[in-house]
């Protein structure tokens, strides 16, 4: 989740009502009932509600991913791992973007009731762009060097994990890699 | 303070009017809202994390502070704006290929395919008027036959075999393929020869050393001066030449170049009956102080989602709705093929080679490294392919059905080697259609006003532009399998919009488009367009940024003559080359 913060650009979002909106609607979306503790514990909704500061995006979007991991298997509430969303297999991990992406309409409908004008109707949009960010971000920045980076230095502290898995090498400043020009051609006019 | 000319944005096409006014002895200011980018060396890396993290990257779109937040711009569905702030502008990222439009989007074509284009919406001149423009900007830049790497040698070697002929001239007349027409200095000396660092110093190497980095901004060969860096964006080309125009004009004016200075209104007044332009206020960054300064003429080019979303904010008139309207975007799509054997793709300048298909569009190479293949592969609106296909989930010569490879899948495609997979990029030759624009957001404004929202509704494109990016990607397959490619995958992206256009577009009709033939505004006097927005169109699938640049050359022209009693010069004048040594000693 910490990634979040470093790759989603976070709109000033009137991020109280949402929350709220969470807390109050989920319950009333799942297949099987979950207690109203476990519920508020498992969404983590009452340290965000409680706490001053404004909330900032990736928690929210934390709270949306745990939303749609209830819906998708209510037992998630408890367990293992530090919320539902992690407590999902893969498989079921997927379903939850399914439903973001989707964009799921019973939580696009509860959403969009509590936000202020504006923004009503936004929902839709929102789950749809957070689908897709999501996934095309984490990849981004899960074979990027930032988890050896150090900031100071600029430099490396180790070969970062997506280089090693893609096989990549670095160039310093260039490659043996020139090979000629097409059919010997290097310049066209006309 | 007064001016000749205020040019609002230093990427793509800004700096073009710039430079040539400059060298025509006006007083012309350059305001660009992001980071000057004037020492590379000491400010940028070649780490993709440190470049192109959208929040934090030297190459995002937000202030020259790194610290301070990016820009927000609302996207209302899946789909990823790629562009970046500061002098270059999204030219820092680009990879310099640099074809000419078909000639079937121009005014007057009459070819047998003339029903492939989009010709309600074709530029308002013919293509011959454009071709002295094309010649004058392709010297200056300037733009050469690409050099091959590996990668370019299994490309041509499918597309070979697709049974289609050579492409020899700049002119695209039929289905063909060829190296690309790149804004990239040829390699010379050591470079593209040697990895030693030692050995790659200019002026021991000259041009493109092959780094495999043109996404993250050229600064190649270490230790050229600005102006002989290989990539020719336009940090290394048109802004040095306007600044140093008293060095290689006769009678040049130095451009003034403020940077972290966001244009936020565009002022007007009436005069003789009619509403003008009269000067620009903008923000600094840093102070937060406002500036203001007037100007014969004003000139707009901050992109195709900030021009419309400040024309906006300023209160421009827009009397038939299309501020903002009609915005392309090449519909692109990927698609990548697994090799048993070398391909080079992490290697060299990221494209060297393409197919052209006028009346579809075009393919070519694309290598890229790790995290943007990784994010390239994530990019779908299919869904997580074998997972759930988003109401999509295409089928045809690729293997299974189009979709984003998930978490375990991705890694597997990964670990089968960066240098044994090969990219090929469709560029549709999409329509323009009025419901994929930029508007202004109902979010919470920023400091320079109500933030941009670009709106796209993908499914619902006209059957022509569905059409042909589906043959594109027929096209990409069967050129992959015919290189040796055992195993093709079709991604279906979401929009990703880097070759964004025509949302403030020039056109034929005063009933759809905002600017007339000059990339004047039908509205407001002494009011230019000069960025990809101006374009009327797709151009049919070829990469914008030469076009742009040609347009924004005749823009130049005609507001010389038009406003300052000039004479034409293009077609009469020899123009200088950016890597011209005056330039050089200037700098
Ligand atoms: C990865 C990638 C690869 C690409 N490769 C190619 C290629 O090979 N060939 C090609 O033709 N094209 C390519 N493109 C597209 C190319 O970058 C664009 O066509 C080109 O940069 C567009 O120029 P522009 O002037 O319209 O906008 P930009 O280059 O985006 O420049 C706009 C500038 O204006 C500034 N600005 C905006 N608003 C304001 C304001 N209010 N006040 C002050 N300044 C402002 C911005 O900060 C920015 O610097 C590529 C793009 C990407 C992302």
């Amino acid at each position: 989740m910490d990634a979040l913060d470093r790759y989603l650009p976070a709109p000033d979002l009137p991020a109280v009502p949402l929350v709220r909106a969470l807390r109050d609607g989920v319950p009333g979306l799942l297949r099987e009932p979950v207690p109203d503790a476990a519920l508020r514990a498992g969404l983590g909704v009452d340290a965000l509600l409680e706490s001053d500061a404004t909330i900032p995006l990736s928690p929210l979007v934390a709270l949306l991913l745990n939303a749609e991991a209830l819906r998708v298997d209510p037992r998630t509430v408890a367990g293992p791992f530090l919320a539902p969303f992690s407590r999902l297999a893969f498989g079921r991990k997927a379903d939850v973007f399914e439903l973001l992406e989707g964009a799921d309409p019973d939580l696009v409908e509860l959403l969009d009731a509590r936000l202020p004008e504006p923004l009503k109707r936004t929902a839709s949009g929102l789950l749809r762009f957070l689908g897709g960010a999501l996934l095309e971000l984490a990849a981004l920045g899960g074979y990027s060097e930032w988890a050896v980076f150090d900031p100071a230095s600029r430099r490396l502290r180790d070969r970062p994990v997506g280089w090693r898995i893609s096989g990549y090498t670095p160039a310093a400043e260039g490659r043996p890699e020139f090979r000629g020009y097409y059919q010997g051609r290097t310049e066209v006019t006309g | 303070m007064s001016r000749d000319v205020i040019v609002v944005g230093a990427g793509g096409g800004g700096p073009v009017v710039a430079k040539e006014l400059a060298a025509r002895g006006l007083d012309v200011l350059l305001l660009e809202a992001g980071a000057r980018h004037a020492d590379p060396r000491r400010e940028w890396t070649h780490l993709e994390n440190d470049a192109n993290n959208p929040l934090t990257g030297f190459l995002r779109v937000g202030p020259a502070d790194r610290s301070k937040p990016a820009w927000l711009r609302e996207e209302p569905q899946n789909s990823y704006l790629l562009q970046a702030s500061g002098v270059g502008g999204t030219t820092l990222h680009y990879y310099g290929n640099s074809p000419r439009a078909y000639r079937g989007v121009f005014q007057g074509y009459e070819g047998p395919d003339k029903g492939a284009y989009d010709s309600a919406h074709a530029f308002p001149f013919t293509y011959d008027e454009l071709v002295p423009y094309y010649r004058w900007v392709e010297a200056t830049l300037p733009v050469q036959t690409a050099a091959m790497g590996v990668k370019e040698t299994v490309f041509l070697s499918g597309a070979e075999r697709l049974g289609l002929p050579v492409q020899t001239t700049k002119d695209t007349t039929r289905w063909s393929y060829r190296p690309q027409e790149n804004a990239i200095l040829q390699p010379g000396g050591t470079a593209g020869r040697t990895g030693d660092p030692e050995r790659l110093r200019y002026p021991r190497a000259t041009g493109c050393t092959f780094c495999g980095y043109c996404l993250q901004g050229c600064m190649e060969p270490a230790g050229a001066p600005r102006n002989q860096a290989a990539k020719r964006s336009t940090d290394n080309s048109y802004v040095p030449m306007a600044l140093t125009a008293p060095a290689w004009s006769p009678h040049g004016k130095a451009v003034t170049l403020l940077a972290d200075s966001y244009a936020v209104k565009v002022h007007t007044a009436r005069r003789d009956g009619g509403l003008v332009a009269t000067g620009v206020t903008w923000r600094n960054g840093a102070s937060g102080d406002r500036h203001r300064e007037d100007a014969e003429v004003v000139v707009l080019a901050g992109g195709t989602t900030e021009t419309p979303r400040l024309w906006l904010n300023s209160g421009l008139p827009d009397p038939n709705g299309w501020v903002g309207r009609g915005y392309t975007d090449h519909f692109l799509d990927g698609v990548t093929g697994l090799f048993d054997h070398d391909t080079g793709s992490s290697r060299g300048p990221s494209s060297a080679a393409r197919c052209d298909f006028p009346g579809y569009g075009a393919l070519e190479n694309i290598g890229l490294p790790p995290a943007m293949q990784a994010f390239s592969m994530s990019l779908s609106d299919s869904g997580i392919r074998g997972r759930y296909r988003n109401g999509r989930g295409l089928t045809g010569p690729w293997d299974g059905r189009t979709g984003r490879l998930g978490g375990p899948e991705l890694k597997e495609v990964l670990a089968h080697g960066i240098d044994r997979l090969l990219n090929v990029l469709i560029l549709t030759g999409d329509d323009v259609e009025p419901h994929n624009r930029a508007t202004l957001s109902a979010l919470p404004p920023d400091e320079h006003g109500a933030v941009p929202k670009v709106v796209f509704r993908s499914r619902r494109r006209t059957r022509r532009t569905l059409a042909a990016r589906e043959f594109l990607a027929r096209r990409a397959t069967e050129l992959l399998r015919r290189a040796g490619a055992t195993r093709v995958y079709r991604f279906d992206w979401a929009p990703l919009l880097l070759h964004v256009h025509s949302s403030m577009r020039m056109g034929l009709s005063a009933d759809d488009s905002v600017l007339d033939a000059d990339a004047a505004s039908r509205w407001v006097g002494r009011l230019y367009v000069a960025d990809n927005s101006a374009l009327a169109n797709s151009l049919g699938g070829p990469n914008p940024t030469l076009t742009t640049q040609a347009l924004a050359t005749r823009t130049a022209e005609r507001i010389f003559v038009r406003h300052f009693g000039g004479d034409p010069w293009v077609g009469d004048e020899t123009p200088v080359p950016s890597t011209d040594h005056r330039v050089t000693d200037a700098l």
